[in-house]
């Protein structure tokens, strides 16, 4: 009686085991799965939204290009001089 | 066509409403008391008795990275930290307050560094002088608040909007389509240590006034800021500044003692083409 009961015992608690470990590698999976797809996660590490270095360099060195000059066509109204 | 006085030149403005020209002398005025190296109360007066870290204003932060876009543009030849050597030369008061004094000029002077983290500005070893880009910066921005065309001129830079007919120095002119013109040189702001002529365009190489060959360099930018800063650099290079300018498409125009330069783009610009029927 007494080794029926025992081993009824251990099969209940290798069952809430099984039904624990099966449990938490569902929940697991799933927080998993949801990071993966859900599009509100981010996969990879967070990047600022600042342009590439090269274009910034590009983007700089082109603040000094040219302006528009052209034969005169009238008296002078205005004067360049040392600054 | 208006003038008043402000940061030690004379400030020109074409087209302006009543309105805008109160704006505008407004401006003048507001980057004057910021900048100003002779104002003990300015912000530049402040941060550089400070030496060290300090934090500035949003306007003194966007003109200091505008100064280090300068350097870097330049390759280091147009420093914003070259005030000690501009000081040693003798150049430590207002322009207008300058006289010819027996003693010589103090020794040359090196550029410090800068460096500036959002609104902290840290200062090692140098003396801050941001006069330069601040009245380019400050023409774009006056022309900028004129509604209609017209230009705005500060002690010769210019820019404008619409076209203008800009007298050169020598007695040639040329027509400003767009974007800003301005002369960098020694024949104006200059003064005598010794017997010694002295002037504000300071080589980063040897911490003393230029050697260069010009008298004057007058080149076309996008902006009167693009204009000043090229003009100055190529002054500081001299024989090079010609091919400097070309190979960045700047028009440039070099003079000294009677001769003058104009470079590839400079005659490009403004020597009559012939259009092509087809």
């Amino acid at each position: 009686m007494d080794t029926r009961i025992g081993a009824a015992r251990r099969r209940a608690a290798v069952a809430k085991l099984t039904l624990g470990g099966v449990g938490a590698l569902v929940f697991v999976l799933s927080a998993a799965l949801a990071r993966a797809a859900y599009p509100g996660h981010h996969k990879k590490a967070i990047r600022s939204l600042s342009p590439p270095a090269g274009f910034v360099r590009v983007v700089r060195e082109n603040q000094l290009e040219s302006g528009i000059l052209a034969p005169t066509q009238a008296d002078p109204s205005a004067a360049t001089a040392m600054s | 066509m208006s003038r008043f006085d402000s940061m030690g030149c004379e400030v020109v403005v074409e087209g302006a409403t009543p309105e805008e020209l109160r704006r505008i002398e407004a401006l003048f005025e507001e980057r004057d008391a910021i900048f100003s190296r002779f104002r003990p109360d300015s912000e530049l007066s402040r941060v550089n008795a400070a030496g060290a870290a300090t934090l500035v204003s949003p306007l003194f932060a966007r003109m200091t990275e505008t100064a280090l876009w300068a350097r870097e543009t330049t390759g280091g030849l147009v420093d914003p930290t070259l005030g000690a050597a501009l000081e040693s030369a003798g150049y430590d008061r207002d322009f207008s307050e300058l006289v010819p004094a027996d003693e010589p000029a103090g020794p040359a002077r090196r550029a410090g560094a800068v460096t500036l983290l959002g609104h902290v500005l840290v200062l090692r070893g140098g003396v801050l002088d941001l006069n330069g880009v601040v009245k380019a910066v400050a023409v774009d921005d006056a022309v900028r608040l004129l509604s209609g065309s017209g230009f705005v001129s500060a002690g010769g830079d210019l820019a404008t909007r619409g076209p203008v007919d800009v007298a050169l120095p020598g007695g040639r002119a040329v027509r400003l389509v767009s974007g800003g013109l301005a002369t960098s040189g020694r024949s104006k702001r200059h003064w005598w240590r010794a017997g010694e002529e002295q002037h504000h365009l300071i080589d980063p190489a040897t911490g003393r006034p230029s050697t260069s060959p010009w008298d004057q360099v007058t080149v076309c930018g996008a902006s009167c800021l693009a204009a000043d800063v090229a003009a100055k650099a190529a002054f500081l290079l001299g024989d090079d500044g010609s091919a400097w300018l070309d190979v960045r498409g700047l028009p440039g125009r070099f003079a000294a003692a009677g001769r003058v330069h104009e470079n590839a783009s400079w005659r490009a610009s403004i020597e009559p083409r012939e259009l092509a029927c087809t």
